[in-house]
């Protein structure tokens, strides 16, 4: 077995205990209220302003964003962090200098808040005005959208330091 | 270049997932049937013909399993092959079918866990992981998956030529 082959599984049996580990976090009462909570209200918030900047007349309450008869639960699975934590899981269990993964997760987390908050305002617009379309949207092509971006951005950026 | 490959096997894996899925999910419906008494008890069984239904010995329904978001993991699975930098060749179609039957058993085992989680107390770890795997683990899945069998590839890739091809490689 060469050495990129064992780098290889390497990667990916700390990358099967990372997301263990993650899930196993993410799940802790402490967690969800200290973290994961605030997390969802400032995306709410950031997603109120797009919104109000598009003339839209919305108000952010906590994890809620309404307007008249239309409400969006920012929860778990909607906040991105479960993106988030895939992106530093797969980071952290690439052999890269310790200082190029602080960088790649920042950038990583910076640009995965600022997808997702687009994700939240687009799935306002999508219950508002096309609610058959919003599970669908939701579920499969959000999910799918933001997964394909960790994944783009962690093969860019491992592409760095690969084979090195 | 490789991000439109991307783009073009999301929605290949679109395509699959929403005709080719609710066939090949009776596959996986049907291997964790086998395990429904082991993990409920005995009486319990699965049913349903879109989604599935866990029903209890008296006949009620105790989960429903949105087979559908079960399996929206096959969808990133197949864009992730398409990443390759010849998506076409033989050994990736291959590997993307390999892949697509592994899918099988976990998905079979993705049914089990989410039903047991409507089962359980709120906070247990079959709640914890059925909603993982709900919100974001299908994917980490298949991205484990499609890191492991390139992994096998790179593996092939760098093992000795066989006694034959170093006779025929000698000529």
């Amino acid at each position: 077995m060469n050495q990129a082959v064992k780098q290889r599984l390497l990667f990916f049996v700390k990358f099967v205990i990372g997301i263990c580990a993650a899930i196993a976090i993410l799940s802790l009462a402490i967690v969800d209220a200290d973290v994961v909570r605030p997390f969802s209200v400032i995306q709410t918030r950031a997603a109120a302003v797009i919104l109000r900047a598009a003339h839209q007349d919305v108000h952010a309450s906590g994890t809620l964003l309404a307007q008249r008869a239309y409400a969006v639960d920012v929860k778990n699975g909607c906040n991105g962090i479960e993106a988030l934590a895939l992106l530093v899981v797969a980071i952290g269990a690439f052999p890269a200098p310790w200082r190029a993964r602080l960088l790649g997760i920042a950038v990583g987390a910076v640009l995965l808040v600022g997808v997702n908050i687009i994700r939240i305002v687009s799935l306002f617009v999508i219950l508002r005005d096309y609610p058959k379309a919003f599970e669908f949207s939701h579920v499969v092509v959000w999910q799918v959208v933001l997964f394909l971006l960790v994944v783009a951005f962690f093969v860019k950026w491992s592409g760095r330091y690969a084979d090195r | 270049m490789r991000i439109v490959n991307v783009f073009v096997g999301a929605i290949v894996g679109l395509a699959f997932w929403y005709y080719v899925t609710p066939l090949y999910g009776q596959a996986a419906r049907s291997l964790a049937a086998v395990a429904v008494p082991a993990l409920f008890g005995r009486g319990y069984q699965l049913g349903g013909t879109g989604d599935v239904l866990l029903y209890t010995p008296d006949g009620l329904i105790a989960a429903r399993v949105f087979m559908r978001f079960v399996e929206t993991n096959v969808i990133t699975l197949i864009a992730l092959f398409a990443f390759a930098r010849r998506p076409l060749a033989a050994s990736n179609l291959g590997r993307c079918a390999i892949g697509l039957a592994l899918m099988i058993p976990i998905h079979a085992a993705a049914i089990l866990v989410i039903a047991k989680s409507f089962v359980t107390q709120p906070g247990s770890l079959w709640r914890s992981a059925g909603q993982a795997y709900t919100i974001f683990g299908s994917h980490a899945i298949s991205f484990a998956l499609w890191s492991l069998l390139r992994t096998a590839e790179s593996a092939a890739e760098s093992a000795p030529p066989s006694p034959s091809k170093r006779r025929s490689a000698a000529r």
